[in-house]
């Protein structure tokens, strides 16, 4: 190369790009495009939060967490947290049943589980998902009420259990069942007399007795899918849960989930129809989370 | 174990229906299977609240009230229930920005209530000339302890049963819309209700459509 016949400078490169944080760049995406975000998701057969479509969350129990009430626990399926408290009262029994107890149940989620949730009376939304639970602990009761029975026509036990969502990252239904099977489990009530002479119900003198545990007649684990884009994700997260089109609950009993033993509850609700064989298949997953929560001895 | 009425296992009730019976509402329809009685008024397309108006799609409003009783949170799960499965129904992106309003009053109530109220939103949806998908019909099955399923269960029927179903399917035949099992049941038995349902929706759409004419 002939001396002074240097090559001409290349041109400035254009100024690259900032680097942008890939995190902050998905966080913006998810916030943007929620759909296409999960979309791309399924597509490669994971979940946002890297669990297989067909994964349930970690469930957590925390027996006996309120020490003042007859009976609690505290349930975690993942971010969304419920807690269960049992106080028990003395009352009549109805007229037609003068030989049992009472289970009141009441599901509240307040605003400070989630920004969908206002203050001031329950939404609509919020009551059906109360009444939905509540009809399940009625149709397929978790223990014998019978045994609440103090006098026959006089005195009985009413469990009051008070279900507070401290979290909702979706899916409050399963966590709520399991909080509420692990608080009766957990519930000790002093054991008590009737008087006929005053008609007071007055907690045994004797020292030698130890209060008294429920049997549990049954241990129902709540499962629940959501249709998203032809997808079936199981226990769905909030986010997921938002973009639902059709969503599947199945009540299957722990202690009895071979393919034989009887459902106690399927709901299916929304939008896009859905035949047998998918229904089928949540029925099959429910039975294998029920079996693997069983197995885990989480209700025990 | 027999039925007191007489009814075969798989018999439905005799089914009553009217179109238009009430004359403010854009569109109305009452239907009975025999003695349960629904009534459904559709209001709209009409304005929409600013707080509820959705850019994509009408906003549908649903409310069930009972004939006898205060309302509880039994009918808030029912208007939650309905409305899911409305919305999936009806064409709701042929009105955005509008507010679709469904009423339905019980006027009586023995058994078989949720899916008299469905057929009943079907009628009265025709009635208004909203845009369906596809119509649809709904079923209800009870299982006795015995392990007899009956057909379009009466309140008594109910009562004794060891689960309820409700099941809703379209005329398309895609599949079952909504299900609504309660009680302890097992999955054979679901099945054969599921098929069941899925015959007696064909005949309650059938029966709509020469109700229709």
């Amino acid at each position: 190369m002939a001396p002074g016949n240097t090559p001409a400078p290349a041109p400035a490169p254009a100024p690259a790009p900032q680097p942008t944080d890939p995190a902050a760049a998905a966080a913006a995406i998810k916030k943007l495009h929620p759909r296409a975000y999960l979309a791309r998701f399924l597509a490669a057969g994971v979940r946002p939060d890297a669990r297989q479509p067909s994964h349930f969350r970690t469930l957590r129990i925390t027996p006996s967490a309120v020490s003042t009430a007859h009976g609690s626990a505290l349930a975690h399926l993942g971010q969304t947290t419920v807690l269960c408290a049992i106080k028990a009262e003395v009352a009549v029994p109805a007229l037609d049943k003068p030989d049992r107890g009472f289970l009141v149940v009441n599901l509240d989620l307040p605003p400070l589980c989630s920004g969908k949730h206002r203050p001031g009376p329950p939404a609509a939304e919020a009551q059906a998902l109360a009444h939905q639970f509540a009809g399940y602990v009625e149709s397929a009761p978790i223990v014998d009420l019978a045994k609440l029975c103090i006098a026959e026509r006089s005195a009985c036990w009413v469990l009051y259990a008070d279900l507070l969502c401290l979290n909702d990252d979706g899916n409050v239904l399963d966590a709520a069942v399991a909080a509420l099977v692990a608080a009766l489990r957990s519930v000790r009530l002093p054991r008590a007399e009737y008087d006929d002479d005053d008609g007071a119900v007055r907690a045994s003198t004797d020292a030698t007795n130890r209060p008294i545990t429920l049997p549990i007649l049954r241990t129902p684990v709540a499962c629940s899918f959501a249709v998203v884009d032809n997808h079936l994700l199981a226990d769905p997260t909030a986010d997921e849960a938002a973009l639902a089109s059709a969503s599947v609950t199945v009540l299957v009993d722990a202690d009895r989930s071979a393919d034989s033993d009887p459902l106690l509850a399927v709901t299916k609700r929304g939008g896009t129809p859905l035949s047998k064989p998918q229904l089928a298949q949540c029925i099959a997953l429910a039975r294998n989370r029920a079996r693997a929560v069983s197995s885990a001895g989480l209700l025990a | 174990m027999t039925r007191t009425s007489g009814r075969s296992n798989g018999t439905m009730r005799p089914l009553r229906s009217a179109k238009g019976v009430l004359n403010r509402a854009d569109g109305s329809g009452r239907f009975a299977h025999d003695k349960t009685t629904v009534l459904c008024g559709v209001y709209g397309p009409v304005e929409v609240k600013l707080r509820d108006e959705q850019l994509d799609k009408a906003t549908l409003e649903v409310i069930f009230k009972q004939n006898i009783g205060l309302t509880s949170t039994r009918e808030k799960f029912l208007e939650s229930f309905l409305k899911e499965t409305l919305e999936a129904l009806i064409m709701t992106n042929l009105h955005p920005r509008t507010l679709i309003q469904i009423t339905f009053q019980t006027l009586q109530n023995d058994g078989s209530l949720l899916s008299a109220a469905f057929n009943a939103a079907c009628m009265a949806l025709m009635n208004a000339g909203i845009p369906l998908h596809s119509t649809f019909a709904s079923v209800s099955l009870c299982i006795l302890p015995n392990g007899d399923i009956f057909l379009d269960p009466t309140a008594d029927e109910e009562e004794q049963a060891e689960s309820r179903h409700v099941f809703v399917f379209d005329s398309r035949r895609e599949g079952a819309y909504c299900v609504h099992s309660d009680g302890p049941f097992l999955q054979e038995k679901f099945d054969k209700c599921y098929d069941y349902a899925a015959l007696s929706a064909k005949v309650i759409l059938d029966y709509m459509k020469a109700a229709r004419e």
